[in-house]
């Protein structure tokens, strides 16, 4: 009896530390079925003016103000500005180096002076940063993503 | 997980707030969330439904007036947002508005209510504007 008590609380702790902690924001029926590579997203953008995507990529920096945005790296020299749709969810800001898969109408954006400038004031970037930014950006951009997996 | 459901058990409003943002709201965002579900009820039921006497409730037209007034202080996000005295500019230029329309509910004092959001958030918080858009009533 007392080795099927130890066999089955071997069995639940294994189980527990084994889960994912994948987490899911927005879409909570979000799945990571269908995902392509940053790099085919790349290839699938070169091809069209937008694609509805699911991409894996992992994030390098998120809005520390609120979590409300997130650049994602498409490959080591590309990255895409992801932003949540209606303002509906956020990500945590403390999820910076996660995998993500994200979900939505990936483009080729030009972001305004004044998007640039609140993306930088959102990330505590330092103010001579902000003041440089003098000119429109044209980037990737996800700007209504519909459901975020981070794991 | 039992922890998890005990804890969103306690307050749907709790659990549903951190499923938005995990981060965790300020008061005051909480509150433009609630003023965005008000203005969006009165588009609804001023001019898109297709009842004989479109007129608001009492219950929402009281939620939204200690909502919008409550703009001047709610704690922000940001401790420092009404410093420099241009939020609470914005925040005046809002609330007359509001009072105008609720004295005249016409399609045009409506519309000059949610420019008023937005010209504020331009200043503030970009990422929501996109949202607020939406609240124009459009023929």
């Amino acid at each position: 009896m007392k080795n099927i008590f130890y066999t089955l609380f071997v069995m639940i702790f294994v189980a527990c530390s084994t889960e994912s902690p994948t987490k899911k924001f927005g879409d909570q029926n979000i799945t990571e079925e269908g995902k392509v590579t940053g790099q085919d997203l790349l290839t699938q953008l070169s091809e069209n003016d937008s694609v509805q995507v699911k991409v894996e990529a992992v994030i390098n920096s998120i809005c520390q103000k609120k979590g409300c945005w997130m650049y994602v790296d498409l490959d080591e020299e590309t990255e895409m500005l992801v932003r949540f749709k209606d303002y509906g969810f956020f990500v945590p800001m403390d999820a910076s180096g996660s995998t993500a898969i994200v979900e939505g109408m990936a483009k080729v954006d030009t972001l305004s002076i004044a998007w640039l400038k609140h993306l930088k004031e959102d990330a505590n970037a330092p103010q001579e940063e902000i003041d440089a930014i003098t000119e429109p950006q044209i980037m990737y951009s996800m700007a209504e993503a519909t459901g975020v997996i981070i794991k | 997980m039992l922890l998890t459901f005990f804890g969103c058990s306690n307050s749907k409003n709790e659990c549903k707030n951190e499923q938005i943002n995990p981060n965790g709201e300020s008061e005051l965002a909480l509150l433009m969330r609630d003023i965005h579900q008000n203005t969006l009820e009165i588009k609804n039921n001023l001019f898109l439904n297709d009842s004989i006497d479109n007129d608001l409730s009492s219950n929402l037209i009281d939620e939204f007036k200690y909502n919008y007034q409550a703009i001047k202080t709610a704690n922000p996000t940001e401790s420092n947002l009404r410093a420099d005295g241009i939020y609470n500019g914005y925040a005046d230029l809002y609330i007359n508005s509001v009072d105008k329309f609720l004295n005249d509910k016409s399609q045009k004092n409506y519309n000059s209510m949610v420019t008023n959001c937005i010209q504020c958030h331009q200043q503030f918080c970009l990422g929501a504007i996109s949202k607020i858009n939406k609240l124009y009533y459009k023929k």
